[in-house]
């Protein structure tokens, strides 16, 4: 007996849920066996079968969510091949899902974190300057195409290739994937400056010192690794008493 | 009003569901979260301009590794609806009410935090009782443990929304009623600030000396298009 397309699409849909109970302890532990149920309940009939299945994928297990998908459908095709193995490896199993779980972790959090979220949200930002609510409509739909392929494509993958997804994740390809969104995120944040400016700024110098100001404020802040909330909040009450001693000299 | 608030509050426990729990979907995202609370008291355009604001300098925050990162969407949502509901009664004050609200929010997003963690604690105690399910090979158990878990960060979202508006309504209108009417004119400067402040915060995490050359391009695209539109 196999998994069919419905059970595929039933893993991936409880892998949204992956951080629900997210715990110090084991942290997404919980989600990932949550994920692997209908996996458990179709091919797992005997009760020692599905004790020793819980206690298997019960462990710690920490990656980023959007690439979990990969470790649930190659742990699902792990565990379908022990059903008939005559020795299962569980041991190896294991190892390969720790170290598997680090480099999806470090993919992730780049791929989705670090590029593809501030570039369309940039790109949602620029939309919102000139046409309102629709900029988080595009912010939305370009942020979560790419999101809802991987987690799909990721659980489909992973089950159809078990160890090999190694095969399938080259770094080396992610990598440059992320350079290319780099170069555009660069691209965009060219043209936020302007969209930026013309909107900040109606002719009057101290407002365009404030536009200036708040730019170098912020990357320096950021560089000596302070919070966004204080360095905003440091922003905010700076600019309220320059403005004000402004308007003391005025008068 | 009441209808209102309470339906902010429900909007609020999925936005702060959508955080880290579950679907990460974006939608707790300044820019969209904002203008919900705004379609929810009905003044999108001030929802929007509040998440416009806020949006990029909460990019530079990468929930990644074991970064504690503040709960900058929620707060964001939490001053929105505040900033709205201050609107009408001090509509002589927006730039004051604008400051006001944006302070509040990034105090809410930091008081999230410890919140956070203390609930993250108690799904701790969700997993004894996991382990104890596991021990039965119970999985009808263990899914309704996980979806306890779920329901359980969007009542503390709802909650935790609940609380901090009404800290806002208690606390800022006392506040704005003894501003001195003179500072208003003073804060004209908060928005071209913020929006230099999210432009360094996003040139930080997408300009590297590589990309120099296309965020240059970028800027003479825009600049040229500017110049022939003519537009804003």
């Amino acid at each position: 007996m196999r998994l069919g397309v419905f059970d595929l699409v039933r893993a991936t849909v409880r892998s949204f849920y992956i951080q629900a109970v997210w715990s110090y302890e084991r942290m997404l532990s919980l989600g990932f066996c949550f994920a692997l149920i209908p996996f458990a309940r179709k091919m797992l009939k005997s009760a020692k079968e599905r004790r020793l299945f819980l206690k298997r994928n019960l462990t710690f297990f920490n990656t980023n969510p959007y690439m979990a998908g990969w470790l649930i459908g190659a742990v699902m095709r792990l565990e379908e091949e022990a059903l008939t193995a005559e020795k299962p490896a569980f041991r190896q199993h294991e190892r390969f899902k720790s170290r598997m779980s680090q480099s999806l972790a470090a993919i992730g959090d780049q791929l989705f974190w670090e590029r593809l979220r501030p570039l369309t949200a940039l790109l949602g930002w620029m939309v919102a300057m000139y046409w309102g609510v629709a900029g988080a409509v595009v912010f939305l739909v370009t942020y979560n195409i790419p999101h809802l392929f991987m987690r799909f494509k990721g659980v489909v993958t992973g089950y159809r290739l078990g160890f090999d997804i190694t095969k399938e994740i080259s770094l080396k390809k992610l990598h440059k994937r992320s350079h290319d969104l780099l170069r555009v995120g660069a691209l965009a944040t060219g043209l936020a400056f302007v969209v930026a400016a013309r909107s900040a700024i109606v002719d009057d110098p101290i407002q365009i010192a404030g536009f200036v100001g708040g730019i170098v404020g912020m990357f320096i802040l950021l560089k000596i690794k302070i919070p966004v909330p204080v360095a905003l909040t440091v922003l905010l009450i700076a600019c309220a008493v320059f403005g004000g001693l402004l308007g003391h000299a005025e008068m | 009003m009441v209808t209102d608030i309470l339906l902010l509050c429900l909007l609020g426990g999925i936005i702060s569901t959508d955080v880290d729990a579950a679907w990460q979907s974006m939608l707790s995202q300044p820019l969209v979260a904002c203008p919900l609370a705004g379609a929810v008291l009905g003044n999108v355009e001030l929802g929007l301009r509040f998440g416009i604001l806020l949006q990029l300098p909460f990019l530079a925050e990468l929930p990644v590794g074991g970064a504690k990162v503040s709960f900058g969407g929620v707060g964001s949502y939490v001053g929105a609806g505040m900033a709205i509901m201050l609107r009408s009664t001090f509509s002589e004050l927006p730039n004051l009410v604008l400051l006001s609200c944006l302070l509040f929010s990034l105090a809410t997003s930091v008081a999230l935090i410890p919140l956070v963690n203390w609930l993250r604690r108690t799904n701790s105690y969700l997993m004894g009782k996991v382990d104890l399910a596991a021990e039965a090979g119970d999985l009808r158990r263990i899914s309704t443990l996980h979806y306890a878990g779920i329901v359980n960060a969007i009542a503390f979202g709802i909650l935790t929304t609940g609380a901090f508006l009404l800290i806002g309504k208690l606390l800022l209108p006392q506040l704005l009623t003894f501003v001195p009417v003179g500072v208003e004119r003073a804060l004209y400067l908060v928005q071209p600030v913020l929006l230099g402040a999210g432009l360094g915060a996003v040139a930080r995490l997408l300009v590297r000396k590589k990309t120099i050359p296309f965020a240059l391009t970028g800027l003479l695209v825009g600049a040229s298009v500017m110049f022939l539109v003519g537009g804003r």
